[in-house]
């Protein structure tokens, strides 16, 4: 990892596993850097800032968390520092990526658009988008859609109303293996941290966590499962979980097992995946009960 | 993974998963031509717009290229021939063939697409 610049030109990356990530602000960059290009969501063009506009604010002011950059150095500056930036140099290996989104999921069922949904490189209202042939899905900004041929309402498509890909059902399409979790019972400034969490990526060695929000993360911390909205450190609001295979009731104590905000909470856990064995209808469109008939999980109607 | 999708792509190459990152040969995704000359790959019907791929990373400052338009003369006039773990690329992608790249993470503004693990 580097936070320095590596020469002239080079792409970075902004935000490390270990350290919180406020973002950093571009016009502090005053006489080292000479521009910055992002890319704009739909792929096409870049945007571009400098120091000097940024500060004036008539183009974008910070490198953000988890975004991708191209960077221009004054030519023959010596080496700075970007705090949170990990600067790639394809001499050296910076490391691995932890994933805020999942790769790719599948819908299944006898509806239209069921397959393999891959992360393409368009990205739609702040969110990745997915492909899976001539169907897209993507966020509208509250709910998610799965559409073809174009990515809008223009033509077919069903949406999933919730604010994650991998969270059926789209119509009668359920996500295969849907691994995701709703927690309650959270007040006060923490009480954003309710909601539904679903497998995005993997750290510490299991999977993680992303809540539809995109703020707050489920991940497994080498002893204990940790909720936290500074992924993924303890950096920011946290609060402990079990050590069990799968995350539980989190109910740690600051400071060891939490911070202030949490004191005196515990944030209920329940895991939303459809049971194995569950019974589906003769069209598999929707499940009837599971195996031991003790839930009943939808009716046919 | 991702599917090149744009004409534009700046992403980093390696997640954190249950399996070991390894270093990708360009060739898995985008074929290669044989010392005859012959393309072998998936784009066989796509070969002018395979042609446009190029692939840019940067070592010091300085950029290395993999070139769509070179790939019939062979690996030497390549600066590279692989992705390799924990490095970032910036991918030109004008004819939007739609690559599929196991590993790759792109972002883009106002995307928070995840946070590095460093080794």
């Amino acid at each position: 990892m580097s936070e320095q610049s590596q020469g002239d030109t080079y792409l970075a990356w902004i935000g490390t596993k270990p350290t919180p990530c406020t973002g950093s602000s571009i016009s502090d960059l005053d006489g080292k850097l000479r521009q910055v290009l992002v890319l704009q969501p739909a792929g096409g063009a870049t945007n571009a800032s400098t120091p000097f506009t940024a500060g004036l604010g008539t183009t974008f002011s910070n490198l953000s968390c988890g975004g991708a950059y191209y960077m221009q150095s004054v030519i023959g500056v010596a080496p700075y520092n970007v705090v949170g930036m990990v600067a790639s140099s394809l001499d050296t290996n910076a490391g691995k990526l932890s994933l805020a989104w999942p790769e790719s999921f599948t819908l299944v069922g006898s509806q239209e658009g069921s397959g393999a949904y891959k992360m393409s490189t368009t990205f739609k209202n702040n969110r990745p988008t997915y492909k899976n042939g001539d169907w897209w899905c993507w966020f509208d900004g509250t709910s998610w859609v799965i559409s073809t041929p174009l990515m809008d309402v223009s033509g077919t498509h069903y949406k999933n109303n919730a604010g994650l890909p991998n969270s059926g059902p789209y119509g009668s399409l359920v996500v295969s293996g849907e691994s995701c979790y709703n927690v309650s019972d959270f007040t006060g400034d923490v009480a954003s941290a309710n909601g539904r969490y679903c497998k995005a990526g993997f750290v510490g060695g299991r999977d993680s966590y992303t809540h539809e929000s995109g703020e707050w993360f489920i991940y497994w911390g080498g002893t204990k499962w940790v909720l936290t909205n500074t992924p993924y450190n303890r950096n920011g609001e946290w609060i402990y979980n079990g050590s069990g295979a799968l995350p539980g009731d989190f109910t740690g104590t600051p400071p060891e097992g939490a911070s202030n905000g949490f004191a005196g909470q515990t944030g209920n856990v329940v895991s939303t995946a459809i049971p194995g064995g569950a019974l589906y209808t003769e069209d598999a469109n929707s499940v009837l009960s599971v195996e031991d008939l003790a839930a009943v999980i939808t009716t046919e109607g | 993974m991702a599917i090149l999708t744009t004409k534009y792509t700046i992403a980093w190459y390696g997640v954190d998963g249950e399996t070991e990152c390894s270093n990708a040969p360009i060739s898995d995704f985008l074929g290669s031509y044989d010392t005859s000359g012959n393309y072998q790959g998936p784009w066989a019907d796509r070969l002018s717009d395979l042609s446009s791929v190029e692939i840019y990373g940067y070592e010091e400052g300085a950029p290395k290229t993999f070139s769509g338009m070179l790939m019939q003369y062979g690996d030497g006039l390549q600066g590279f021939t692989e992705l390799k773990c924990g490095r970032m690329y910036l991918i030109k992608n004008f004819a939007l063939l739609p690559v599929e790249i196991p590993g790759l993470v792109p972002s883009a503004d106002g995307v928070d697409m995840g946070r590095v693990v460093p080794v």
